[in-house]
């Protein structure tokens, strides 16, 4: 590492290494604390119990992570590379399941599918049905957690798709091989370390999920520790659970990491002539049928079901004004969050791009550590942490936003440094010569280059953070509502109308930054 | 009478506003190479991938060895062609080895006799050694290979290269051009070479056709095509070529340097234009000429002179490396070309 100056020292090694050291302080503790007590944490880890638990949530990732490839590889095709009717409304609504909460999402499926829910109700009078399949349990969460998080693998194929070079389904063609086996031999090979990051994601997301799982009372290790956590306040087997579940989580996100980067090397920057149009001919129709019910399974009944539950509540303007206090909570803490985590990573990127070294290196990757932490687990250690070492900040707005960064912290340092990679280090160099001193170059050149990137991660970290949940419940200072908590405290109770206003609330104040992003995606396309 | 490998007919295309390809017919025979070349934009490439069958056509007809492959009606698919496409930038498949790009267009199955040709082929291009590398850990050079045996392998009826030297860089260039030649040629392959390079075209083709907005100005033996442009088109294009205006007089045509003693049957008081290379011209310094030297290029073994007529107008003119004269210099100028110039009316070739 070269020595840095003073003024470096303060203003970018600092900062980071505060940043890092955030990162690592809950894993860290939680370790300490699992294998400090007397009984040893191997004894809850190799239980049958822990096995079981550890059997359902690998079970629920791999079946959600499949049907969502199943989902997500059709309509991607059909979105970027055939002239399906209304392909544009298909491309725009498709992706859309990503701004209703997990929790959100479970509410609604479980108010309506329920054993006593809506659907049952409607097919009582004509019909005499008094019971329905059983809902909750695995295939409730399967269901849930597919339809709102197949997008994931649908965004990452669609890049894969627009950016594969088109002259290699030629070269195919004139070697012989018609319209399918091309697909089969040239497209879908090049498609596998899309389909990877995006199913490794889905996955990730099922692991870090506790909402759906909880309210479809599924025992994945979220909802687990959860309960351990609320019953027994019982510390070893609690830590114990989390540990194990950041040692898989870790694994799926290094596996997606990896698979990401071979998706990179496939890209060819010189195609930049668009791909053919397939003509569908008889599969028009099916195609056609298949894109809208997903988009009716997946974004049309749950409006509905929200409708439904909004209008049998209160008179709606009313009851939506009541739920003011908390959306102001809702939009101060994503908002906070947003602003500190953005300043977090903007020393950690600038040093990992700009003065690369092991020392930098690491701790740019310490952050994405925060990728891996589900918010149950951080939200467990900083209450361990909390309550032994720091009472005074037990419970207090600091320690939500502190979780929140921590949390949230890949995701700024993500897009804050694919910005600064665009912005050639000439121009730095550039202001330089001329004169500038380091500050000023950052101020008026690498600032204003970099602020997409700012305003891109400060756009997600405020999306997530409005929708968090399980860290939110554990860490907000008594009588601090919020939306999410909110709609979690209504749902448990099972007063289903009572949620529909927030429900309302968090996703018309997610989708606003969620279109924002949007719309910058398609800028730089 | 055997039918010609290809065969184009009264061929148009147009892209929304743009009318890339304009009633053009081409023939060419088999074992044959035809170097299509224009400047960019001329609907080279255009014309290319309507062979391959990658686009529909508007007008005409396109036949392949006898057999009418593509009308506006009806378009055979590319994979029943019987073509073989060496893409600009090579499309190799990027999860695939050398050895397995090469065989892609052979059937699946894995026959000693598949193998045996795989094998061979390889060897003919020279990346026998680099076989189980993937395209990424290939050099441009080997790409290229890889590209052209790929194509090759099926044993097409026609090979279609796309600009295939583009990307290379400029000495690898002159190498590559050799290499594919002789590979080409030892197959005893029909192909249709796209390029932007004059240059280039005059090295491979056995044939050149000279594209310009869409259509062809003139087809021919490289031969023909410089030094027998048929168009001013051609001739700016090919190179190397000013032109000087002249109007048809008793004696000959009088130009700014003179009279050139070229008889032209066209009526006394005509405007022409007049090709001229550099090695046409000549001179001499005079002092109190109103043409000077603009500037001197050195060319290793000669030096090229950019000369400034009264009017404005520039000549070029080769002199031996060691007869320098400083720019600025006045000078005489006269035309001592050896053999008849073409001159132009109205950009067409005058006999």
């Amino acid at each position: 590492m070269p020595k840095p100056s003073p003024r470096a020292f303060l203003f970018l090694w600092l900062p980071s290494l505060f940043a890092a050291f955030a990162v690592l302080l809950p894993i860290v503790y939680l370790l300490i604390r699992a294998f400090s007590d007397g009984l040893s944490p191997w004894a809850v880890i190799f239980s049958s119990q822990t096995l079981a638990v550890l059997g359902r949530t690998l079970w629920l990732g791999l079946w959600v992570t499949l049907a969502s490839i199943a989902i997500a590889l059709p309509i991607a095709w059909l979105t970027v590379r055939t002239d399906l009717p209304l392909r544009p409304l298909w491309t725009i609504l498709t992706p859309l399941p990503l701004v209703i909460p997990s929790y959100v999402g479970a509410y609604l499926f479980a108010s309506a599918l329920g054993p006593r829910g809506l659907l049952q109700a409607l097919l009582e009078e004509p019909f005499g049905i008094t019971r329905l399949p059983d809902i909750y349990g695995f295939p409730g969460a399967m269901l849930v957690l597919t339809l709102l998080n197949y997008p994931f693998v649908l965004l990452s194929l669609r890049s894969a798709m627009h950016r594969m070079d088109p002259a290699l389904e030629e070269a195919s063609r004139s070697l012989g091989e018609n319209q399918w086996r091309t697909f089969w031999r040239v497209i879908f090979p090049q498609l596998r370390p899309a389909i990877a990051s995006g199913g490794l994601l889905v996955l990730l997301y099922v692991l870090r999920d506790f909402g759906a799982v909880s309210i479809m009372r599924y025992d994945t290790f979220t909802r687990v520790i959860y309960i351990q956590y609320q019953n027994s306040f019982d510390r070893i087997s609690a830590a114990a659970l989390a540990i194990l579940l950041v040692v898989l989580s870790l694994s799926v996100l290094i596996a997606e990491y990896r698979a990401r980067g071979r998706a990179r090397l496939d890209r060819n920057p010189r195609a930049t002539r668009l791909p053919k149009i397939i003509q569908l001919g008889k599969w028009r129709w099916p195609s056609l049928l298949f894109c809208a019910s997903v988009v009716s399974l997946a974004l049309l009944l749950p409006a509905s079901i929200l409708s439904y539950w909004l209008l049998r509540g209160q008179a709606v303007a009313e009851g939506i004004a009541s739920w003011f206090p908390a959306l102001y909570n809702s939009l101060f803490a994503a908002g906070i969050a947003a602003g500190i985590t953005v300043m977090a990573a903007i020393p950690v990127v600038i040093l990992d791009v700009r003065r690369p070294s092991w020392l930098s290196r690491l701790i740019e990757r310490s952050t994405y550590l925060g990728f891996a932490l589900p918010g149950i687990v951080i939200a467990l250690a900083l209450v361990f942490f909390g309550a032994n070492l720091t009472p005074y900040l037990y419970q207090t707005l600091p320690m939500l936003l502190f979780a929140y960064m921590i949390l949230f912290l890949p995701e700024s340092v993500g897009s804050l440094r694919s910005s600064l990679l665009q912005v050639h280090p000439s121009l730095e160099e550039a202001a330089s010569s001329l004169g500038k001193k380091p500050g000023e170059v950052l101020r008026r050149i690498t600032f204003p280059l970099v602020r997409p990137g700012l305003a891109g991660g400060a756009a997600l970290v405020f999306l997530t953070a409005m929708k968090e949940l399980p860290a939110t419940l554990l860490l907000a200072p008594t009588g601090f509502k919020t939306l999410s908590t909110s709609i979690w405290a209504a749902v448990s109770e099972a007063f289903f109308a009572q949620a529909a206003a927030p429900a309302l609330l968090i996703i018309v104040a997610s989708s606003v930054p969620l279109a924002i992003l949007l719309h910058r995606e398609r800028r730089e396309r | 009478m055997k039918a010609p490998a290809v065969q184009l007919t009264n061929l148009s295309k147009s892209f929304a506003d743009n009318q890339a390809v304009r009633s053009l017919d081409l023939e060419l025979e088999s074992e044959h190479i035809l170097a299509l070349v224009g400047p960019s934009g001329c609907g080279k490439t255009t014309v290319l991938r309507m062979i391959a069958g990658f686009e529909r056509i508007d007008e005409g007809s396109i036949h392949l060895a006898g057999e009418l492959v593509s009308s506006p009606a009806s378009s055979m698919p590319p994979e029943k062609r019987g073509i073989g496409v060496v893409f600009q930038d090579y499309a190799l498949f990027p999860h695939l080895t050398t050895m397995e790009n090469v065989a892609f267009g052979l059937p699946r199955r894995k026959t000693k006799e598949n193998q045996a040709q795989v094998e061979s082929m390889l060897k003919l291009v020279g990346l026998d050694i680099r076989a189980t590398r993937f395209p990424h850990e290939l050099s441009g050079g080997e790409r290229q290979r890889v590209a052209l045996a790929r194509a090759l392998l099926p044993r097409p009826i026609l090979i279609l290269l796309d600009e295939p030297f583009s990307n290379l860089d400029a000495d690898l260039r002159l190498k590559m051009r050799e290499d594919v030649r002789v590979i080409l040629k030892a197959t005893h392959a029909t192909a249709i070479f796209v390029t932007h390079d004059q240059e280039e075209a005059l090295y491979m083709g056995d044939r050149l056709a000279v594209m310009n907005e869409g259509r062809i100005e003139q087809v021919g033996t490289p031969e023909d095509i410089y030094h027998q442009p048929a168009t001013r088109f051609v001739a700016e294009f090919m190179g190397n070529t000013d032109f000087l205006p002249g109007t048809v007089a008793a004696q000959g045509l009088q130009t700014e340097i003179g009279v050139l003693k070229q008889p032209l049957s066209n009526p006394l008081g005509t405007e022409v234009e007049i090709a001229i290379r550099a090695d046409d011209v000549q001179f001499e310094p005079k002092s109190g000429s109103k043409s000077i030297i603009l500037a001197r290029h050195f060319r290793g073994g000669q030096n090229l002179y950019r000369l400034r007529l009264p009017s404005g107008r520039l000549l070029h003119a080769y002199k031996s490396h060691n007869e320098i004269f400083r720019p600025g210099t006045p000078v005489k100028i006269w035309a001592e070309p050896g053999h008849d110039l073409a001159c132009f009316l109205e950009g067409k070739l005058l006999n």
